[in-house]
């Protein structure tokens, strides 16, 4: 064994006893995992907190491997992963404050529990459906995060810790304090995790920056411009990140990153809408600046430091390999907490939504205790499911993991249907959540691009039309229905309102 | 202001993508501390775009929050 493996091996057993002493000992709370609501959205969770978690949840390990790669490939028109970090913080302050009530004042747990609510209260098809679509993309997203950290471990240790025990080690430690602290715990060791994965890449990029190649930031950017100028300038249609792509990533990306069940969640976790506001007025900032701007200048710097890799999604790896190995190990750490709080946020996510959505409609009368104990078995069979497609590995898969967020972005319209557009109706929603996702699938399957546009772009559409036409041939919710959901913010708004006049 | 924040949003959004249409703004020329156009405007307009959601947070967004719960929370501390 050489003096790297044995550091590397020391750093992995130090992060690892870090988070589980976080997720075991300072997340943990007995009294808020003994009903079924704290262990899936904890006891009402602070600005800081939710703050970090929500950013480590939302960025996974594609911030140091695809994001980065993609600067590197096709230049600054990859601005567009900074940029739509904004959409997402539009819909959260829109959107956020009013989950947030809703759930507080009806108990909803999963996304699709507000969809009912307001749709079909004594229905189960849309439920069912939102459901399902939710669970075929959840899972997917997860087994490619267990891959990432799996290979990132083998990585770390030069193969000397084999992919598969990778995976198994990932699933493990997850596995772990998951079971017991479900969202509290998680969300704790989400935000170490958080602040980790954000400083280890600014060291990265000061370490870049400060090689006498590049001299600075000026630097960078002069030596870029030398070697190609063409990744400083926005490409045209011949080629592959043009402006087609550029929106439909805008929009696809952007809003899977706000309707995503796991960031969804979220927003019915916080201690009151206030933070929910509060936290898309400033997240963000951390998200463009704190770590897209990083990502950019690490995808920039490799480029300009000639660093050769066979896969662009290395380069970060790659350029440490080159000019600092011993940070590379905490690089490989970095993308272990990255993958990792994507991969325990996933997981309680997907445990509420089978649990809620399929367990409790089944059997409305469950207990509280023993739908919490169902969930925990539902968090081990999911992270094992997770591994086992990790080490199958089938195309099929990919595609899934390649349109999860697409697949999550189609929640906008029934969300539209409720706050915005009363003329919805519950077939509108269903019929049209189904055409998003079938079409969706449908055209990646088939590699089609129809007009240059992406899939979930075209799912996003198709989705629009169907909930709009389906809307407007059958009936609306009942009036009074409409008004019976929309009580608590009624209420609240007034009320908000009569005591900001006082 | 609420009914002016998608319109702000999407006056932002149209700026991000207009150096793909206006051949003037996809240029790396003025520089800024050697850094090209297209890398420090997206930046600044990224920028202006956070003040955004700061200010929308402040001023737009309600909480939904009930006075008499907060009352009540702060009154238990």
């Amino acid at each position: 064994m050489n003096a790297h493996l044995i550091f590397s091996i020391l750093v992995l057993i130090a992060y690892t006893a870090f988070s589980l002493f976080v997720g075991m000992g300072v997340g943990y709370s007995k009294e808020t995992v003994s009903t079924a609501r704290g262990y899936f959205l904890g006891g009402g969770t602070g600005y800081f907190i939710l703050f970090f978690t929500t950013a480590a949840t939302w960025f996974s390990t594609w911030i140091y491997m695809g994001a980065p790669g993609s600067f590197y490939k096709h230049g600054i028109g990859w601005v567009a992963g900074m940029t739509w970090q904004l959409l997402i913080m539009m819909l959260m302050g829109n959107f956020g404050p009013k989950f947030w009530r809703l759930s507080h004042d009806n108990g909803y747990i999963t996304p699709a529990d507000l969809m009912q609510g307001y749709y079909d209260k004594d229905g189960k098809t849309l439920r069912i459906s939102v459901a399902v679509g939710q669970i075929i993309f959840c899972i997917p997203t997860m087994m490619a995060q267990v891959s990432g950290v799996g290979l990132a471990i083998a990585t770390l240790t030069g193969g000397a810790i084999p992919f598969w025990v990778g995976c198994v080690y990932a699933a493990g430690v997850v596995g772990i304090y998951v079971y017991f602290g479900g969202f509290k715990s998680q969300a704790w060791v989400d935000t170490m995790q958080g602040i980790m994965f954000t400083v280890i890449l600014w060291i990265s990029v000061v370490i870049m920056l400060v090689q006498p190649e590049l001299g600075g930031i000026s630097g960078l950017f002069i030596r870029i411009e030398q070697l190609n100028a063409k990744l400083l300038t926005y490409l045209p249609t011949s080629e592959y990140w043009n402006w087609k792509n550029y929106i439909g990533f805008f929009l696809v990306q952007a809003m899977g990153g706000f309707f995503a069940p796991y960031v969804w969640q979220r927003m019915y976790a916080a201690k009151s809408g206030g933070t929910v506001r509060k936290m898309a007025g400033t997240l963000g900032a951390f998200y463009c600046l704190a770590i897209m701007l990083p990502v950019m200048l690490v995808g920039f710097g490799g480029f300009a430091l000639g660093v050769e890799t066979a896969n662009a999604d290395n380069i970060l790896v790659a350029t440490m390999n080159d000019y600092a190995p011993i940070w590379g190990i905490f690089v490989v750490t970095g993308i272990l907490a990255a993958g990792m709080s994507t991969i325990s946020s996933i997981v309680v996510a997907s445990s509420s939504i089978i649990s809620i959505d399929f367990i409790k409609t089944a059997n409305p009368d469950i207990s509280t205790t023993k739908l919490r104990d169902i969930a925990r078995w539902c968090v081990l069979g999911m992270l094992f499911i997770s591994v086992m497609a990790s080490l199958v590995g089938t195309s099929g898969i990919v595609v899934l993991i390649n349109t999860a967020l697409a697949g999550f972005t189609q929640a906008f319209w029934p969300i539209f249907g409720i706050f915005v557009w009363k003329r919805a109706t519950k077939e509108g929603a269903t019929l049209g959540w189904i055409t998003g996702i079938v079409i969706t699938l449908a055209l990646t399957l088939t590699g089609q691009s129809i007009l240059g546009f992406i899939p979930g772009f075209w799912g996003f559409v198709f989705n629009g039309a169907v909930f709009f036409i389906v809307s407007l041939l059958t009936k609306p919710v009942d009036k009074a229905r409409q008004e019976e959901f929309m009580k608590p913010l009624t209420r609240c708004s007034v009320m908000g309102k009569v005591s900001v006049t006082k | 202001m609420k009914k002016f924040a998608p319109w702000l949003f999407t006056v932002y959004f149209l700026l991000c993508i207009s150096p793909y249409f206006i051949s003037s703004l996809n240029s790396i020329t003025p520089k800024l501390f050697h850094i090209p156009f297209t890398v420090w405007s997206v930046l600044l307009l990224v920028v202006m775009g956070c003040f955004l959601m700061y200010y929308l947070s402040k001023n737009v967004w309600e909480s939904y929050d009930d006075p008499e719960e907060v009352q009540q929370s702060g009154e238990e501390k």
